[in-house]
C-alpha cells in the first residue's frame, strides 16, 4: 500500500499518475504486516489522504525486489535512518550504533529502476483503496 | 498549512508568459515570428506564490502547478522526496513554453493540448497527456532532477510502448505523434 500526494492524483478522472511510482526506492506499507486503516492513519499524519495498493507479483513482474525495512527514527537527531540497504538515501553507516525508534514496523521498499514504462505500469495497475477526500 | 511567500524571476529569453490571476492570460508576439519555430514572446514570468495553500486537487492549470512545485517542502510526499529546485523548474518552464509555442504554430487550441503536471517522488516533474482526453495515444515526459540528465519520454499506443530521451526542442516531434490521431 502506498500513500498518494494529491498532486500525483488526477482528480478529474480519479486515478493515480506515474508520478507516484517513479522512485527507485519506493516506500510502501506491507499489507501482511498492517491494515489499510492503520496505513491510512499514518498517511493522514503526513497530509496524505489516499492509499493505493499494488500486488507484490506485479513488482516482481517488473524485475523489482520488495524489502521489509521498518521505518527507524534517530532519537537524538530526529532523522530517518535506514539500516537495511546501503543504496537507500536514508542509509546511515552508523545507524546501528544510534538510539533508534521504530515508527512503522510495516514499512517496506519496492526497489529497482523505475523506468517510465514501469512507473506507468504501476499507475495503471494500482488499486485505489481509499480515494482522496475532495 | 500556509506556504511562505516566494518570489523569484526566471530568465525567459526565448519565451515568457504573462499571467493574470495565475493563469496564462495574455501573449504577445511579433507578427513576423508567427508560424516559425523561433516564435518569441515579450513579457516576463514571475514565480510568486500566494499565502494560501495551493489546491493540488482542483487546480489543473499547468503553469500554476509548475510554479507551485517550488513550494513543496522536503519530504513533501511523506517518503523523503527531495525539494524541487529552481534550475529544474526553469527547465520545466522552458519545456512548457515549447509546448505552448507548438500549439501556436499548429494553430491548436491550448486547452486541447495542455498536459497534466505532477510531482514525482524521485524529484522528477511529470508532463502527462493521458486518460479520457487522449484515448488513442498517450505521452509522458519526465523532467529529471539532475540537470545533466536528458528529458525522458514514454509513448503509448494500444499495447505498444516506446521510451527514450530527447532535448526540449524536439518536443514538437512527440506532440506531432500524439496528435496524429487526435486532431
Amino acid at each position: 500500500m502506498r500513500w498518494l500526494h494529491p498532486g500525483q492524483f488526477d482528480w478529474t478522472e480519479m486515478r493515480p499518475t506515474s508520478a507516484a511510482f517513479k522512485d527507485p526506492y519506493m516506500s510502501v506499507d506491507l499489507a501482511c504486516l498492517t491494515t489499510l486503516e492503520e496505513s491510512y492513519e499514518r498517511g493522514k499524519l503526513m497530509n496524505k489522504n489516499a492509499v493505493a495498493s499494488l500486488m507484490t507479483e506485479q513488482a516482481f513482474e517488473k524485475a523489482q525486489t520488495v524489502q521489509h525495512c521498518p521505518t527507524q527514527i534517530c532519537e537524538a537527531a530526529g532523522e530517518l535512518v535506514c539500516i537495511t540497504d546501503t543504496e537507500c538515501r536514508a542509509y546511515q553507516a552508523d545507524g546501528l550504533s544510534r538510539a533508534l525508534r521504530c515508527t512503522n514496523s510495516a514499512h517496506g521498499c519496492v526497489i529497482g529502476n523505475k523506468t517510465s514504462s514501469v512507473a506507468r505500469f504501476f499507475a495503471k495497475n494500482a488499486k485505489v483503496e481509499i480515494y482522496p477526500l475532495n | 498549512m500556509l506556504y511562505t511567500k516566494v518570489t523569484s524571476n526566471f530568465d525567459t529569453s526565448n519565451i515568457s508568459l504573462s499571467r493574470r490571476d495565475g493563469a496564462v492570460s495574455e501573449l504577445s508576439r511579433s507578427p513576423s515570428d508567427f508560424g516559425t519555430s523561433a516564435t518569441k514572446f515579450s513579457h516576463s514570468a514571475h514565480l510568486r506564490t500566494s499565502q494560501v495553500a495551493f489546491d493540488w486537487a482542483r487546480n489543473t492549470n499547468p503553469f500554476q502547478r509548475l510554479k507551485n512545485l517550488l513550494t513543496l517542502e522536503e519530504s513533501w510526499d511523506g517518503y523523503g522526496a527531495p525539494r524541487f529546485l529552481r534550475p529544474q523548474a526553469v527547465r520545466a518552464f522552458d519545456l512548457y513554453s515549447n509546448i505552448y509555442n507548438y500549439s501556436l504554430s499548429r494553430r491548436i487550441n491550448f486547452s486541447q493540448l495542455f498536459p497534466f503536471i505532477a510531482p514525482c517522488s524521485n524529484g522528477a516533474i511529470l508532463f502527462e497527456w493521458a486518460g479520457r482526453r487522449f484515448s488513442h495515444r498517450e505521452l509522458e515526459i519526465f523532467v529529471p532532477s539532475a540537470m545533466e540528465s536528458p528529458l525522458e519520454f514514454l509513448k503509448c499506443a494500444d499495447d505498444l510502448e516506446e521510451e527514450g530521451t530527447f532535448v526540449a526542442d524536439e518536443v514538437n516531434t512527440l506532440l506531432d505523434w500524439l496528435f496524429a490521431t487526435e486532431i
